[in-house]
């Protein structure tokens, strides 16, 4: 894991974010380290799926405010944002008689314009966003007659065809058995190894974030109480202040990876 | 989007039961209140003293005629047609789960007004007394139409089957209502007050007979209203509890004809009080079914006195119930809509 | 395959449309007004071309403006009626016909696309809060068409009754008094209009996914959705405007056309099912001597259940 970080590309500067007159999200700043997979962590109604989304430029500020290479996001127009940050929320919807293939096209749209036609280009990104998932066998399937693994595999690969330089995961391992969990979480890995891509996801599994995340920043009622490498995260004084559980910190015999066991 | 407002609901405090129950009282208590002042309102005020001769001396005069042939009844329909949608449509509500049902998607107006036309164009039958039978007939041979259609196939009668069918046979009977009515103009004449909902007219004889049929449909409603109340939980759930399903929703959907059939017969098709109501009585109450439905009768019968009778008091107009209610129901809903916030994130 | 089939469907019924009237089916009414015959370019070329180019172009706007508005509302069953046009345009004609007894015959097409213009708007003011959601837009829908219904149930109530019932008449929906002025017009705004639609496919595709996807992929969703909603008003209008309103066609054809094409050509081919399916209604409307308008919900039951059938068996 090399240390040397690029310069941070995406920022959220002391945005407060609220529904219905209730704040979630207190005067937070964030900056997402580049070419780096960070994990959201926090309990339930924390703020991690706000602050996803707030960067993603998807909800209205009350203050502060998120900018990409330093321009503020509601500078630039909503197709050239998804030209550089790709979404996947956390219960994505599409009619259920789409074929796998035909969802993961629809990843291309930001790059098409009124009458660009579709390009061996545009095919060719398609096909490895689909190998990439291990979906590429199911191209001709209809989403409604996918296990909710598949289906969850077919967006996250809709989401790589859009070949975006920032991804913004929430949850992307719900619905999916440990083998593709960490088939998944691996993925993200390489994709920020070999690809040089930004990642920031939601997780709600605190070894899979410390095994596979780069970075971990830490949320409870939408403040960041910590963050930073998860060696220096995954401790019992932060998981006590966060989740308020009380925890043994092991490390794998196999790698030094830090390992959460809650007692309660 | 129910089930995120019911976890709402159920996660605030819940009114505890006396309360509940004590607003329900005052609620059925308003009800004499309120069709006192139904039946002093008119061309000629009628006050209270003279009401109260009315039945104590009767003396066959002009006032005391009106007040026995003409407002009573007409006060006496629209108590028993309001509670009868009101609790018609919380039982749809319940049993579809969806928030949009009322009485009207099983086909039961559409069914009422065809055969009220037929009855005149063909058969050139007139007469409140006698269309009545034909309009609650109707409402009952296109609910079981609907409820044959929609059970057609696998899985028998789903709520989304029996909608989809529901509004077929109603855009096909209204368009074979429309052929009738563009050839003959009589018949037209005839049935287009009553084709909009309107309590005018209606012979005490009417309410008389009808009446028992409306007041059956509430008794059962009330007493059947804790299986609803599981019915509304959703079609696994409330297996898992034991209950069969197909039985519960074919007596459900029985007693939403029996209710919105005596009442279309009565005052034509109203519109609105089937929607609006349980929405006003879960607002008060919470999600329980059997309170909804509890607290939709007095809500649904006050509510289409006053829609009746406010219009007469202020400027002597006689609106028929149906246009007043929709012309008032219809802001109330977007309202409404409007104050939800749904699906905005 | 089926875009080679529909036009070979569509031109037997549009020539039997040409040939047929009041004599019955006369083939040579074609040929006679194809070689200059003066009577039969009265019958043919101003009164039967007329009412069949009419039948294929509302048909065709209603098609279109069917997708759009089922992609708008995520709702299979949604079809242009949900956005007041109907209501809308009905309220707007019987005010004119029933209050104000003028000279009306060439102002009902106008007042009807007023009417179906003014009612879509406010349904999509009403809906507007930061913003508007498919779920917004059905329900505002809902409560705006009750109020022109329950204005439309007043007149009709308390009208003169023979009015009532002309305005009845055209509220059925038929293609009775299709002549060329009429067609022309309409086919100025109608035709960009469709050809606009036609450029959107892609877009209006991806209109059932969820919002969040949507402007993840950088879809300007709220111009996006406005957009559309006002080509759905455009062509729905033009519609009811011509043919007064007309039901079930935009619900059907869309679904047809989903059934039997690639969603690429979706819009196209939805265009040509609306088109055949109200020029078969016109056909049996004239055997029948009735309004098109009537008929269109006799086609339609049939097809329902159908969908009704394919639901239950998945």
């Amino acid at each position: 894991m090399s240390e040397a970080a690029g310069p941070v590309r995406l920022r959220a500067n002391a945005i407060r974010v609220g529904y219905r007159g209730r704040d979630v999200l207190h005067d937070l700043t964030f900056a997402v380290p580049s070419y780096r997979f960070t994990a959201l962590l926090g309990p339930n109604g924390s703020g991690k799926s706000t602050l996803l989304r707030a960067l993603a430029g998807l909800t209205p500020l009350r203050a502060g405010e998120v900018t990409l290479d330093g321009l503020a996001i509601p500078m630039l127009s909503r197709r050239r944002l998804a030209e550089m940050i790709s979404l996947l929320p956390q219960t994505p919807r599409a009619p259920d008689d789409l074929a796998v293939a035909d969802l993961v096209a629809q990843g291309r749209y930001p790059h098409r314009r009124l009458f660009t036609p579709w390009s061996l280009q545009d095919q060719a990104i398609c096909n490895d966003s689909m190998r990439l998932t291990d979906v590429d066998g199911l191209a001709a399937r209809l989403l409604g007659r996918l296990s909710g693994g598949q289906r969850q595999r077919a967006w996250i690969a809709m989401t790589l065809a859009q070949s975006a330089d920032i991804l913004l995961l929430d949850e992307p391992t719900t619905y999916l058995d440990i083998a593709h969990q960490l088939d998944i979480l691996d993925l993200l890995r390489r994709l920020v190894r070999e690809q040089g891509k930004t990642i920031v996801a939601v997780l709600h599994d605190i070894n899979h974030a410390a095994r596979f995340a780069d970075h971990i920043c830490l949320l409870k009622e939408g403040r960041i109480v910590a963050s930073g490498s998860p060696r220096d995260i995954i401790q019992p004084s932060h998981l006590r202040e966060a989740f308020s559980i009380e925890a043994t910190i092991l490390h794998d015999p196999y790698d030094g990876v830090p390992v959460c066991v809650a007692r309660k | 989007m129910r089930t995120r407002d019911d976890a709402a609901c159920v996660r605030q405090d819940r009114p505890a039961r006396s309360p509940r129950g004590l607003g329900l009282a005052l609620a059925v208590a308003a009800l004499p209140v309120l069709a006192l002042w139904a039946l002093n309102v008119g061309h000629a005020a009628i006050p209270l003293d003279r009401l109260l001769a009315a039945v104590t001396q009767f003396d066959a005069s002009r006032e005391h005629v009106i007040l026995w042939e003409v407002r009573l009844p007409r006060m006496l329909a629209g108590l028993l047609v309001g509670a009868q949608l009101a609790v018609a449509g919380a039982i749809m509500q319940a049993v579809t789960a969806n928030p949009l049902a009322s009485p009207g998607l099983l086909g039961i107006n559409a069914g009422a007004a065809f055969a009220v036309v037929l009855a005149i164009a063909l058969a050139g039958i007139d007469g409140a007394g006698t269309l009545m039978w034909f309009a609650f007939l109707g409402a009952g041979a296109a609910a079981v139409t609907v409820y044959a259609l929609g059970s057609a196939g696998r899985g028998g009668a789903t709520p989304l089957k029996l909608a989809l069918a529901g509004a077929v046979l109603t855009a096909f009977l209204a368009s074979l209502t429309t052929v009738i009515l563009l050839r003959d103009q009589t018949t037209l004449d005839n049935v287009r007050l009553w084709s909009v909902g309107s309590l005018s007219g209606r012979p005490m004889s009417a309410v008389l007979t009808i009446g028992p049929w409306g007041l059956a449909g509430l008794l059962g409603a009330v007493l059947t209203s804790g299986p609803i109340m599981t019915l509304s939980l959703g079609s696994d759930l409330s297996r898992t509890l034991g209950q069969n399903l197909v039985l519960w929703r074919a007596i459900s959907a029985a007693l939403v004809v029996l209710l919105a059939g005596a009442a279309v017969a009565l005052a034509g098709p109203v519109g609105f009080i089937g929607l609006v109501v349980p929405h006003m009585a879960r607002l008060l109450v919470g999600p329980d079914y059997r309170w909804i439905i509890a607290y939709s009768a007095p809500l649904g019968a006050g509510l289409v006195v006053l829609a009746d009778t406010v219009p007469r008091a202020l400027s002597g107009v006689d609106m028929p119930v149906g246009v007043t209610l929709a012309l008032v129901g219809g802001p109330v809903f977007i309202a409404l809509v409007r104050r939800q916030r749904w699906n905005l994130r | 395959m089926m875009a080679v089939a529909l036009p070979a469907l569509l031109l037997p019924l549009a020539a039997l449309s040409l040939a047929w009237g009041d004599s019955g089916v006369a083939p040579g009414d074609i040929a006679a007004w194809l070689s200059g015959d003066p009577v039969a370019a009265v019958l043919v070329g101003s009164l039967r071309a007329p009412r069949l180019a009419a039948a294929l172009l509302v048909g065709a706007c209603l098609g279109v403006a069917g997708a759009i508005t089922q992609a708008v509302m995520r709702n299979p069953l949604a079809e242009p009626g949900l956005l007041g046009i109907n209501g809308g345009a009905g309220l707007a004609v019987i005010v004119l016909i029933v209050h104000l007894t003028a000279p009306t015959g060439q102002w009902l097409p106008v007042a009807g696309f007023a009417g179906a213009a003014l009612a879509a708007g406010a349904i999509y003011a009403l809906s507007w809060q930061g913003g508007t959601s498919s779920i917004r837009l059905i329900l505002i829908g809902i409560g705006v068409s009750a109020l022109t219904g329950a204005g439309i149930a007043f007149i009709t109530a308390f009208g003169n009754v023979s009015e009532v019932q002309r305005a009845m008449s055209w509220m059925a929906g038929s293609l009775y008094g299709a002549d060329w002025n009429r067609f022309f017009l309409l086919l100025g705004w109608t035709l960009p209009a469709l050809a606009a639609s036609g450029l959107l496919a892609r877009d209006l595709n991806l209109m059932a996914f969820d919002d969040d996807t949507l402007q993840g992929l950088g879809m300007r969703l709220q111009l996006m959705r406005g957009t559309l909603i006002l080509l759905c008003t455009l062509l729905a209008g033009a519609a009811v405007a011509i043919a007064g309103p007309i039901a079930f066609i935009g619900l059907i054809a869309p679904h047809l056309a989903r059934l039997s094409a690639k969603t690429r050509y979706l819009i196209p081919i939805t265009a040509l099912y609306g088109a055949t399916l109200l020029l078969v209604a016109d056909l049996l409307a004239r055997a029948l001597m009735l309004p098109a308008g009537i008929l269109t919900p006799l086609i339609g039951v049939p097809f329902v259940g159908f969908l009704l059938r394919k639901q239950s068996h998945e």
